[in-house]
């Protein structure tokens, strides 16, 4: 790690032993985004045709 | 090309349309055809499965012819003052720092021979986990700065978890330095770029102020082995037209490829956040194929992502041999078919969701043509014995009408689907004159039909390596991530032995089987079966070094500035330095 890695622009922000030489005071927040479709569910709608599904095959 | 949104309706909805056209033809002849001895079940089930299977070669097919018809967009080169920062990313996993390192040097050599005064500065990214490449890494790291008088504007980090992969590496590099640039082009390992590229990509983003991504097609440069140079004519000769197609149909929703493209690093950072998907590996946890994601987030979030065919200078390399290309397919594989969690992602354009289908589609579709042939075999036990006599009380027998011909025009329609629109392809370049650069008229005619001629006897193979991917993800075996192979990439028969053996059972054994079960099939599945058996020869004899004239591309008769200037760093470096 003794090697010359001093930017002119920036100081270098060593974390031994892990070593960086970016611009430290520059963060851009990433904010993580929504992927996952939302869970469908059992609306009263559908709870409602459920409840009568019996009986409509009963009929049939 | 006509990028607006009533041109790129037209390109889908004339693409769609064509290749469900195709499809629902071939279904229909295979029904008839299936007719001929009374339909049974398996009828409809091969019936359904050429459906599938035809849509899929019917789609690039349509793709190609898009792409020849489409109208080329002539861009003019600005020259205008380029008033943002911006920072050219270079991500490394385990790569050999002495050949990555020489290219940021002359990709900086070539930048300053254009003496532009854009700020445009380097960042390595790593992600190396081997301790003794990271030392390597920070020790050419040294010369490079010291031999470009980089400090100041090239920088080094190095991580000390790789969460997240590629994708997690450039995350971590806009949270921490990103406001720093304005617009970052990412590039892989072994991504060479023009400078005067580099700046065009720069000038056309900061034109348009909703541009959030910019890809160029990369060509694909530096391939040695009979393999890597069929890929390589293939990636020049006829990628540019799919490109052209592909660009016409996705308009403003894509595509990204994952490198040599520049980013608003504002807009990539507000909407490409990508979050850990739930679940464990193959389907959950980080996401593999983030291209894709990301091009389809910048989309929802209203940005443009634009593919522009006609940058030249973007350079990358490819696997040597078929085993490399099928570990890299492995990993794609598990990382587009992870897109089915994120098919119903809420708000994404709808030609989005349609890209991450066609991702998937491309993997499950060697498994429809493999259903296929297993059900042809399975057809055999229900085919119904002939009725020559099918009405009571008719003395004089009814032969049942030969179908056979119906199979073969299938048969043939096919492989026409495949071959046509690199015949076409091949045709219309030697007319629009882009023979010259591939050798010649009759060496880039003659290169097309060697290229058909090696991706037919490949195709069971790749077949093969798709299937057990596609197979293994589903048994929910994680690939994880192997760093790619670099360099000669010639195999012995015997690593090429160990690599692909079961492919040569599972050909031995289907063709025994066939001609045991279904003699009749036995001749129609030796075009699939024999380089299955073949597979170990095949792998091991197309990746040995190939110096023919056959395959021969612009870059081996004239080679770039900026490969040029790769070689001559890598001249003046030394092998070693001590670490």
């Amino acid at each position: 790690m003794n090697v010359p890695l001093r930017p002119t622009t920036w100081p270098a922000t060593t974390t031994e032993p892990f070593l960086s030489t970016l611009p430290p005071a520059a963060p851009l927040a990433m904010p993580k985004q929504v992927l996952t479709a939302p869970r469908l569910r059992v609306t009263p709608g559908w709870a409602w045709v459920l409840r009568i599904w019996p009986g409509l095959r009963q009929a049939g | 090309m006509d990028a607006s949104g009533t041109g790129t309706r037209d390109a889908r909805v004339a693409a769609l349309l064509l290749s469900v056209l195709a499809a629902a033809a071939a279904a229909m002849v295979f029904q008839v055809y299936g007719a001929a001895d009374g339909l049974d079940p398996v009828d409809y089930i091969r019936s359904g499965l050429i459906l599938l299977s035809t849509w899929w070669l019917a789609w690039g097919a349509a793709q190609a012819l898009l792409g020849l018809t489409a109208r080329h967009r002539v861009t003019t080169h600005s020259t205008a003052p380029i008033l943002g920062r911006s920072v050219v990313l270079v991500p490394v996993y385990n790569e050999d720092p002495r050949v990555t390192f020489a290219r940021v040097a002359a990709m900086d050599a070539s930048l300053a021979a254009i003496g532009d005064p854009a700020v445009v500065d380097f960042a390595i990214l790593s992600d190396t986990r081997s301790e003794v490449i990271a030392a390597q890494e920070t020790a050419w790291f040294a010369h490079l700065l010291a031999d470009r008088g980089g400090a100041g504007r090239m920088f080094y980090r190095r991580r000390v978890l790789n969460t997240g992969r590629k994708a997690g590496n450039i995350e971590d590099f806009i949270t921490t330095s990103g406001a720093a640039w304005d617009y970052a082009v990412i590039l892989d390992a072994d991504s060479l770029m023009d400078g005067a590229t580099v700046l065009e990509m720069i000038r056309r983003t900061e034109a348009d102020p909703r541009l959030g991504l910019l890809q160029t097609l990369p060509r694909v440069v530096r391939a040695r082995s009979r393999f890597g140079r069929a890929m390589q004519f293939s990636a020049g000769f006829h990628s540019l037209i799919f490109a052209r197609g592909q660009a016409a149909m996705q308009g403003r929703t894509g595509p990204f490829w994952g490198h040599n493209a520049i980013i608003r690093i504002r807009a990539f950072a507000e909407s490409c956040g990508l979050p850990e998907l739930p679940g464990r590996p193959p389907f959950g946890g980080p996401i593999l194929s983030h291209d894709y994601v990301e091009a389809a987030l910048l989309a929802r979030a209203g940005w443009t992502v634009r593919l522009d065919t006609d940058l030249d200078g973007s350079f990358e390399e490819g696997p040597e041999n078929i085993v490399d290309h099928a570990k890299r397919d492995r990993r794609w594989c598990q990382g587009n078919l992870q897109h089915s969690k994120l098919l119903f992602a809420p708000g994404l354009k709808l030609w989005s969701r349609f890209v991450f289908f066609q991702g998937i589609f491309a993997y499950i579709a060697p498994v429809f043509w493999l259903a296929f042939m297993l059900a042809s075999v399975a057809a055999v036990f229900w085919a119904h014995p002939p009725d020559y006599f099918p009405q009571e009380n008719w003395p004089i027998p009814v032969f049942p009408v030969d179908q056979r011909s119906k199979a073969v025009g299938l048969a043939v329609g096919i492989f026409g689907l495949l071959i046509l629109p690199k015949l076409a392809i091949g045709i219309t370049a030697i007319w629009n004159g882009r023979g010259p650069g591939f050798g010649g008229a009759l060496l880039a005619l003659r290169s097309v039909l060697a290229e058909l001629a090696l991706s037919t006897i490949v195709a069971p193979v790749l077949l093969a390596f798709q299937t057990r991917s596609v197979m293994q993800v589903v048994l929910g075996r994680d690939g994880g991530w192997p760093p790619n192979n670099r360099g000669d990439g010639s195999l012995t028969l015997d690593e090429a032995w160990v690599a692909a053996r079961w492919i040569t059972w599972w050909g031995l054994l289907s063709l025994t089987s066939a001609h045991w079960l279904a003699p009749s099939l036995t001749l129609w599945l030796l075009p699939v079966t024999l380089p299955m058996i073949l597979s170990p020869w095949i792998i091991q004899i197309t990746s040995q070094t190939s110096r023919a004239r056959v395959f021969t591309v612009p870059e081996e008769l004239a080679l770039p500035d900026i490969l040029a200037r790769h070689d001559a760093v890598l001249a003046r470096w030394p092998d070693t330095i001590p670490a």
